[in-house]
């Protein structure tokens, strides 16, 4: 009994030196290394990704998708933030008769053309869409539509939209899409890209209608013309599904789709990639 | 078990088998006080707790310290081993200032402030060796030596938890003996013990001091310091108001005698018609309740010891019979009166 | 010396005797399997849902920068999702998965979050009762009457205190290891770690990244840890000191705690804040590079606030306990 406790001391003496010494060293390792660092470990340089195998869906297992783009691919305005993308691959996942798998959605909302040329640039961005067979995209929307609004007026409103300006945004714009969809094909030439084109959100306002018309058949037409020269990249039409009745298919802000909006979309891209 | 608190103390009581009584009371004179308290005060938030107390402690002496519960007895005790600091005044043991130099008066000193706290999640042995790690040169051998002395050897590795009152008195006392200690401090050493384990202390204080230690004990119990003590400071209010042989200082108080009749009306009457009887009823009877409760009914009074023949014998021609008769110890309160000449208000304790 | 020794000996055992100790280390293991267990589902629950841990990478990433265009979440909480979205980046970039599942990181992970309450908790078990346990159980009466300066006896303490500190602290470590390295595997100490992650403005400053092993950034961890770990001690042994009541003085500390974790994440304009003690604990912030709570805030500010509130508490401590008049 007595011998048991006479060893207590000298156990729990040393034990606690000893962790106070570790801890006094690791303090004063973490002091050194925010105050005078030192090289640091060396790492292997970061792989790249390579590019999915192409040719034809029909001879892959499965197809892997990635949804870039602005709020539209995001799901912005869909009370239950789905947005088109997941439906969209299960449509075209039952008509193909395979699984269409999402790898992400890199979407982030309020994405312009130019900001998302350059995140195309980032390692990331190349290795998610060097991997996929399917690439969606939305683009544009606000780089023509939030950029002309001028100050003061709502854009749920239509107040403030200044058709003249996004006309006059329309060539930069047209060439920032053009270097995305370069880009994209650089990082990998076999997928098929499926861009969604653009609709008018304003169409409740007649005023409007006629010169956002213009800018919009100038842009989508632009659109077509750059996939039909590149031949693997389908456009997907959408401005007519918001015209009649857009107020059932657009959410509370007047600018994004709900989403029967949406769901509609999604079946456009489904048929459009069959 | 008496006897072998004695046998054990043999080893504690080196010088004292050799000199006589005499030549040991003289040696102690000689000696200078080891502890010695010099104009006292102590001051708590503006109130004097504690006003110019003074007495000193012989070697080898049982010193009382009596006061009602209030007094300052604690707050003295405490200053005497450093828990409070004087405001004013000094207190020394073995010549050495307690409050400048803790560190080595303290070596002289072993104490129970209150009650005897250890710790409770260890057991008597281990409390004991904490204790004996706080001072030069104690070792197990010491330990096992203390712990026989107060006959805790049997129960010394069980959890302090489980003790008694009385074992936990015995240990305190135990720890206090550690460093074998000139002046051992008590400080209501009784409080909570039954009769026996009273009697025992008393011997074992009693044998303690004739090895030559000097014992200082607080009580508020007259009888106690009484039956224990060789001299006695009184205290009162923060202030001394005697020092001096017990003894003395008793028999110079009143005595209480208490009578008992037959017919306790006519008992009464009879002692109140006496003049040379003075019956003390009510507020008058500074009597210990368990003294009146002992003789249910009795009749105090104030009367000398020479006369209660005389009232017996008148009692009895009256046709008063009397069941008894019974001289008691006069308690502090009369003790109080007889010190301060009645001024004092004998409710007001 | 030889006394002093002795007078931490005897500390040192009433803090075990007590069983102090041995309840930190229960609560420990009946908490961390709780913590691992949750861990465990989260990875469970992403593992089917991406093709690699690249791709989950990218989406948090993708999630957190959506997260940002949001006009309504504060700033404060802004500038973090910033400095994650740029540290998870740096991480993608060089093709350093940060979040490989062993017990490594799962313990620094652990460490990194129980800094603000959980550690600061269990020190208090010790630190609160250890000065006042001896006032409320009368016992000081017996200590002090001993022939040994007061001082000493503090000092003893004090010493015994940190000693159980760095127990502390290592077991929590080794019991986080211990139990996660049944689920998630045991290895994991040479995987390399980003530190030195500097953010300017709403910018991250990656000049003077570079990678470390994350067995040391454990123990970096763990030092930091202390430092904040032996402020809270200090600060509580002086309540200790104050306070008779052990309940009174753990009460008085557990609230200074946790309104330090509350005001951090309060994240204030009231910028006169970083100068308490309890927004400054969580020094991890500055080892990873995410934004202190308080603009200003620099891992040598945090250090200097955190060592001038502990010598305060220290010579409070002695400056009262060596005068103090034990009444009661």
């Amino acid at each position: 009994m007595r011998g048991k406790k006479d060893r207590l001391w000298p156990v729990l003496g040393t034990v606690c030196l000893l962790c106070t010494a570790l801890l006094l060293l690791g303090f004063g390792w973490a002091l050194k290394d925010a105050w005078a660092p030192s090289g640091g470990l060396a790492l292997p340089s970061p792989t790249q990704a390579t590019p999915q195998p192409g040719g034809e869906w029909t001879s892959l297992p499965e197809i892997k998708a990635i949804a870039i783009g602005d709020s539209l691919t995001r799901g912005v305005g869909d009370v239950a933030g789905k947005g088109y993308v997941a439906d969209s691959l299960d449509e075209l996942s039952k008509s193909m008769g395979k699984p269409v798998k999402l790898s992400g959605n890199l979407a982030v909302s309020g994405l312009e053309a130019a900001k998302l040329n350059e995140l195309l640039d980032g390692k990331a961005m190349r290795d998610a869409v060097a991997g996929a067979n399917l690439v969606l995209l939305t683009i544009g929307g606000n780089d023509l539509f939030r950029s002309s609004q001028q100050s003061g007026g709502s854009i749920a409103e239509g107040g403030g939209i200044d058709p003249e300006l996004a006309k006059r945004l329309l060539p930069t714009t047209e060439a920032h899409l053009k270097a995305v969809m370069t880009k994209l094909r650089a990082i990998n030439p076999s997928a098929k890209i499926a861009y969604v084109a653009l609709y008018n959100p304003f169409y409740e306002l007649a005023q409007l209608r006629p010169a956002i018309a213009s800018i919009l058949a100038d842009w989508n037409g632009y659109a077509v013309k750059l996939a039909e020269a590149d031949g693997n990249i389908v456009v997907v039409p959408t401005a007519d599904l918001f015209e009649a009745q857009s107020a059932r298919y657009l959410s509370s802000d007047h600018f994004h789709p709900n989403g029967a909006g949406y769901a509609r979309i999604a079946i456009r891209v489904a048929q459009a990639l069959d | 078990m008496q006897k072998s608190m004695t046998a054990e103390n043999a080893s504690v009581s080196v010088s004292s088998s050799a000199e006589t009584e005499r030549e040991r009371e003289s040696r102690v004179l000689r000696e200078p006080p080891v502890l010695s308290v010099e104009h006292l005060s102590k001051t708590i938030r503006g109130r004097k707790i504690i006003d110019d107390i003074s007495f000193d402690v012989r070697a080898g002496e049982i010193y009382g310290f009596l006061g009602p519960n209030g007094s300052g007895k604690t707050t003295t005790i405490r200053m005497l081993v450093d828990l409070i600091k004087p405001t004013s005044g000094r207190v020394l043991v073995c010549g050495e200032d307690v409050n400048k130099h803790p560190e080595r008066a303290l070596r002289h000193v072993g104490c129970i402030v209150e009650n005897p706290e250890m710790y409770g999640f260890m057991t008597g042995w281990e409390n004991l060796d904490l204790f004996a790690r706080m001072q030069e040169g104690i070792g197990e051998a010491r330990i096992e030596e203390v712990a026989r002395i107060v006959r805790l050897d049997s129960r010394i590795h069980d959890k302090v938890k489980t003790y008694s009152l009385g074992m936990r008195q015995r240990l305190g006392i135990a720890q206090a003996l550690l460093g074998a200690p000139k002046l051992l401090i008590l400080d209501e050493p009784t409080n909570g013990l039954d009769p026996k384990g009273i009697k025992e202390l008393r011997a074992f204080i009693a044998e303690l001091a004739a090895g030559g230690m000097s014992v200082f004990v607080s009580s508020h119990l007259l009888s106690e310091i009484q039956l224990l003590c060789d001299r006695v400071a009184i205290i009162d209010g923060g202030r001394v108001i005697a020092v001096g042989d017990v003894h003395d200082m008793i028999a110079q108080s009143e005595a209480h005698t208490l009578w008992l009749f037959e017919d306790p009306e006519a008992g009464r009457r009879l002692l109140t018609d006496d003049p040379r009887v003075e019956v003390a009823d009510g507020d008058r009877a500074l009597l210990d309740e368990s003294v009146l409760l002992a003789l249910p009914g009795a009749v105090p009074t104030l009367v000398r010891q020479e006369d209660i023949p005389d009232v017996v014998a008148r009692c009895a021609s009256a046709g008063v019979g009397v069941l008894a008769v019974q001289r008691v110890v006069p308690t502090l309160e009369s003790l109080f009166l007889t010190l301060t000449g009645g001024e004092r208000d004998a409710s007001g304790s | 010396m030889r006394r002093d020794l002795e007078l931490i000996r005897n500390e040192t055992v009433k803090v075990w005797k007590k069983k102090r100790f041995a309840v930190i280390v229960l609560i420990l293991l009946a908490l961390v399997p709780v913590f691992v267990y949750a861990q465990m589902k989260i990875a469970q629950s992403s593992q089917g849902k991406y093709a690699d841990w690249r791709a989950e990478l990218r989406q948090r990433i993708a999630d957190n920068t959506n997260a940002l265009t949001s006009d309504r979440i504060p700033e404060e909480w802004k500038k973090w999702r910033v400095a994650l979205v740029q540290q998870l980046q740096y991480y993608l970039d060089r093709d350093v998965n940060p979040n490989t599942p062993n017990a490594v990181r799962f313990t620094n992970t652990f460490l990194q979050n129980a800094v603000g309450l959980f550690i600061p908790l269990m020190v208090l078990a010790v630190a609160s009762d250890i000065v006042s346990s001896e006032r409320s159980g009368g016992t000081i009466k017996m200590l002090l009457t001993r022939p040994v300066r007061r001082w000493r006896i503090l000092a003893a303490k004090l010493v015994t205190l940190s000693m159980y500190v760095s127990l502390i602290l290592v077991t929590t470590a080794a019991v986080s290891y211990l139990v996660s390295g049944l689920v998630f595997g045991y290895g994991g100490w040479r995987e390399p770690v980003f530190v030195g992650f500097k953010l300017n403005g709403s910018n991250m400053d990656t000049t003077g990244v570079h990678a470390i092993a994350q067995g040391v950034y454990m123990l970096m961890q763990l030092g930091l840890v202390w430092f904040s770990a032996m402020t809270v001690a200090v600060i509580a042994f002086m309540v200790s000191v104050l306070v008779r009541s052990t309940a009174a003085s753990l009460v008085t500390m557990m609230a200074a705690v946790i309104s330090g974790s509350i005001l951090a994440n309060m994240a204030s304009s009231w910028h006169s804040a970083k100068y308490l003690f309890n927004v400054n604990l969580d020094l991890s912030v500055y080892l990873q590079g995410s934004p202190p709570p308080i603009e200003g805030m620099t891992l040598g500010f945090s250090l200097a606030v955190l060592a001038v509130w502990s010598l305060a508490a220290i010579g409070v401590s002695f400056a009262v306990f060596t005068r103090q008049d034990i009444l009661a």
